[in-house]
């Protein structure tokens, strides 16, 4: 064989090698996004999880959420998840506290975080009162309308209302859905409400806000909702680590475009844009870490306003592992 | 760009334009009989939802009506002594069968006139009263008022929930009244009461504060109470307006084409609605079609065009061809046949055209070839008396000459002055005759072309003219003058008239000068002669370069008028110019030009 004839073979040997491994690096894309089942609550504590998928955050990171239809509650959310119906969610700090004392976190569901809480920038829980209501004082003997007697909102109310000196009152149970037109009609001469139910009240003219119970004196910080896995989804850490990593651009994405976010929000809820953008957002934090302290003050808190939540152990009711290795990345 | 592609251009042009208005047109015609026939089945849904929520709403307050009039009833009314013993036997039964006929309230529940709540069935419900009076709630007047009542949403005390109440009053046998009987419809009877159809179409309901009652496409509008009033078509409808309109919803963020219509006795709207993209999503598809053709129209006419432009245009460039051949000389290409349309008159008028230049052109060689000949006859016949005249002029000069030499004596002065103007003139005579035969050899003869090195040559004249010879100032300039392409003993003659001229003509000058230069382009090279003589009037350049033109008297200047005119001859035959430019007493220059070889061959 001559030169120049075995030059222009091996030329096209590589070349044909090169197509193959072209076609074979087309066939071979990326692996199918991992789904994570999550399970929702119709409130504004969702907001995250809303945004990961509407926003590409979750597809960036492999994931896709497939959202459940909204749950009554959040210790129905987080039995659901226990029976392995659904992989991940956020459901209220008092549920979970309660799942715990079953025994059922960690065993079937850790908390991986802190969804959100109240602070005096974030307040929470506004009550909502008649218009012949100007005063706490002018609650003594009235019913108040609460979402449930045994709920951080009623422990909240309750603490408030110890500093405020209004102690006979009766509690009525409402839901929050329908606790604007009990005040306007005087169904209860107050309730207890949250977002997005106390803006779109006040704006129709159900009543006004006398207080926030939660992010003002004496309750100026208070833990709300939490970050909560299925344990299974919580033993593969690297899929845990990626939906940790959505969970905090969610979170990034709602502090910078705000207007973008509390927009999808009204579409979700199927509230209006205006409701949307008045609404008053519980505090998102950053790096979402779940503070035990708090956590213990706060089960003070419900044992001295009467909710009877045994308390739960530290070391097992928080499973920070993997959130303090996503952290750990950016520094 | 050839005529069948503009023709094809324009036409593509007018077709694209016609044809876009075409489709605008056609878009927004179907656009708006989208937006007509939208108008009126949102309208007619509106009405139809709005009697089917008036014959629901009227079976529920017929069932109560009913119920309340039976005797079984008035003998059960519990008297307010026997308030307290309510809650078994006969009148629970009979309610528990109101609530199972509905079969759609969520209670039912029996007043005093007071609006006391007495009896509330099912009884599980018994202890969820909050309070057990009714008279609070803005309904119960219009109950007491009317008689019968269908109120707004509202937050029941027996359920907890958002409900809407029918009432109707209890009255005795005598007339008088007993109390009330309310029911209560929760938000799933409700949500009943409108459902999504087909299309994209939903309805809506709001009670009389703008409130949503049922949602068909989104009950979470309902469930959740949200407020409509400030919807166009809802605030329209609460006014007691019935229509149809494009409506904005803010509340849902989305446009919409919506019929709207008041509820009549209950104040309450219903809107029926589409929204405006799905409405108008069928005129997407076709406006794309319409574009679609259009755009094929477009294409397949220019290529119509164009085909048919260039059958039509053939043989207008055909005629064109045989235009361009004739003018190469070429009469070989046949001519389209002439026929009847524009094109075929024009081929007939060319034919005749090019048979009328063909038969000029024929008549034209013929008197060319008779000029010639004629030309050439007389300037034989005019060489031939030149050169006969002279031999007698010599004899008369020779004789002229020997009378004076030899018989000067003989003859007295008169007769001496008289003999030597006979000479004199014979002299002038003999030059005349000698320009006359040069005028005539620089036409005959043919030309033999070579390189002529211009400033030797110009060297070469000048040294033979008079300027040179002693007692003669002149200031002579000589630039660098190019060679030249022609016969030199031709442009020696030029250059001889050229110079000799200059010279000649400075004679008087103080400081006589004469100055020689060239310029050149690329086609041909020309020559200068500038001097600062008597110079010319401008107006009279004309007959400079005619034979036995003068424009200075014999006595001036001496000559015989045929210099110039040899001059230009030469000139002429080398396909060149010669020119003159002057002013009486600031001198003249004469010019003349070569073509460059390339261009002389």
């Amino acid at each position: 064989m001559e030169p120049g004839t075995r030059n222009a073979a091996d030329l096209m040997r590589s070349v044909l090698i090169g197509a193959m491994l072209v076609i074979l690096a087309g066939c071979a894309s990326a692996p199918p996004p991992d789904v994570i089942r999550f399970g929702i609550l119709a409130t504004t504590d969702q907001l995250p999880a809303w945004v990961m998928q509407a926003e590409g955050i979750a597809a960036r990171h492999g994931l896709v959420l497939e959202e459940s239809p909204p749950y009554a509650g959040g210790l129905a959310l987080l039995e659901a998840m226990a029976a392995d119906e659904i992989d991940a969610g956020y459901p209220g700090i008092v549920p979970a506290m309660a799942l715990a004392a079953r025994g059922q976190i960690p065993s079937d569901v850790r908390i991986v975080g802190l969804t959100n809480l109240a602070t005096p920038a974030a307040r929470s829980a506004a009550l909502v009162v008649r218009e012949d209501v100007a005063t706490w004082s002018d609650l003594a003997g009235r019913r108040v309308g609460i979402h449930s007697t045994t709920s951080i909102n009623a422990a909240s109310f309750t603490a408030r209302a110890a500093v405020e000196g209004l102690t006979d009152y009766e509690f009525v149970t409402i839901g929050f859905v329908d606790m604007g037109l009990a005040v306007r009609d005087g169904t209860v001469a107050a309730a207890v409400m949250e977002e997005p139910w106390t803006t779109q009240s006040v704006l129709r003219g159900d009543g006004r806000i006398l207080a926030f119970t939660q992010g003002e004196p004496p309750l100026e910080s208070m833990l709300l909702s939490v970050i909560a896995v299925r344990a299974e989804v919580a033993a593969d850490d690297a899929l845990l680590r990626r939906f940790l990593r959505a969970h905090l651009e969610a979170v990034q994405f709602i502090a910078d475009e705000p207007r973008r976010a509390r927009d999808l929000m009204a579409s979700k809820l199927a509230i209006g844009a205006e409701v949307a953008q008045q609404l008053r957002l519980k505090a998102f934090p950053l790096d979402a870490r779940l503070d035990m302290g708090d956590v213990q003050a706060l089960q003070e808190l419900l044992a001295a306003s009467g909710v009877e939540v045994p308390l739960v152990d530290p070391l097992t009711f928080y499973s920070p592992g993997a959130l303090e290795a996503v952290l750990s990345e950016g520094t | 760009m050839t005529l069948a592609l503009r023709i094809a251009l324009l036409v593509a042009g007018a077709v694209f334009i016609a044809g876009t208005a075409t489709a605008a047109t056609a878009i927004v015609v179907g656009r708006d009989a989208i937006r007509t026939a939208t108008l009126s089945a949102t309208s007619a849904g509106a009405e139809a939802t709005s009697r089917a929520v008036l014959v629901a709403l009227a079976e529920e307050e017929d069932a109560l009506a009913l119920i309340s009039g039976l005797g079984t009833l008035r003998n059960a009314w519990p008297t307010a002594e026997s308030a307290d013993g309510v809650g078994d036997g006969e009148l629970r039964t009979l309610l528990g069968r109101v609530a199972g006929i509905a079969g759609r309230f969520e209670f039912v529940a029996l007043l005093r006139p007071s609006g006391e709540v007495v009896l509330v069935q099912p009884v599980s419900l018994e202890d969820n009263v909050l309070t057990r009076t009714m008279d609070f709630y803005p309904w119960f007047d219009d109950l007491r008022a009317q008689g019968r009542v269908i109120s707004d949403l509202h937050v029941s005390i027996v359920t907890r929930r958002v409900s809407v109440a029918l009432g109707v009053t209890v009255r005795d046998t005598d007339g008088s009244l007993l109390g009330y009987l309310v029911g209560g419809l929760g938000a799933a009877r409700l949500s009943s009461l409108v459902a999504a159809g087909a299309g994209g179409y939903f309805a809506y309901l709001t009670d009389r504060r703008g409130l949503v009652v049922a949602h068909g496409r989104d009950p979470r509008y309902a469930t959740s109470q949200s407020d409509f009033s400030s919807v166009p078509a809802v605030q329209l409808a609460l006014n007691g307006n019935d229509g149809a309109m494009e409506d904005h919803n803010p509340i849902e963020a989305e446009d919409r084409i919506v019929g709207y219509r008041s509820i009549a006795g209950l104040g309450w709207s219903v809107v029926y609605a589409v929204p405006a993209s799905e409405a108008y999503g069928a005129a997407g598809p076709l406006a794309s079609r319409i574009l679609v053709a259009t755009g094929a129209l477009v294409i397949l006419t220019s290529l119509a065009a164009m085909f048919l432009g260039r059958r039509a245009l053939a043989p207008i460039a055909r005629l064109a061809a045989v235009a361009t051949g004739i003018a190469g000389g070429d009469r070989s290409i046949n001519l389209p046949p002439p026929g009847h349309d524009e094109v075929g008159r024009l081929a007939g008028d060319f034919r005749q055209m090019v048979a009328a230049v063909d038969t000029r052109e024929a008549e034209l060689r013929t008197r060319a070839d008779e000029l010639v000949a004629a030309n050439r006859e007389l300037e034989a016949y005019t060489y031939s008396v030149s050169h006969d005249l002279r031999a007698p002029l010599r004899s008369i000069d020779g004789f002229g000459r020997i009378l004076l030499d030899e018989h000067a004596a003989s003859l007295d002065v008169e007769g001496r002055r008289l003999l030597a103007n006979m000479i004199r003139n014979a002299g002038q005579m003999g030059q005349l005759i000698d320009d006359l035969l040069a005028f005539a050899r620089t036409a005959r003869g043919e030309l033999k072309r070579r390189p002529v090195r211009m400033t030797a040559l110009v060297s070469s004249v000048l040294a033979a003219l008079p300027a040179r010879q002693p007692g003669r100032t002149l200031d002579v300039t000589v630039g660098d003058l190019p060679d030249a392409w022609g016969d030199p003993a031709l442009l020696r003659q030029v250059w001889m008239n050229l110079l000799g001229n200059a010279v000649k003509f400075t004679r008087d000058a103080i400081d006589p000068c004469v100055r020689i230069w060239a310029e050149s382009d690329l086609t041909e090279e020309r020559y200068f002669v500038g001097d600062n003589g008597v110079g010319f009037d401008q107006s009279y350049v004309e007959k400079l370069f005619q034979p036995f033109q003068r424009l200075h008297s014999v006595d001036e200047f001496e000559g015989t008028g045929i210099g110039l005119a040899t001059a230009a001859r030469i000139v002429q035959r080398h396909g060149g110019r010669i020119w003159a430019q002057g002013e009486p007493g600031k001198g003249a220059t004469f010019a003349f030009a070569l073509p460059r070889r390339k261009e002389a061959t």
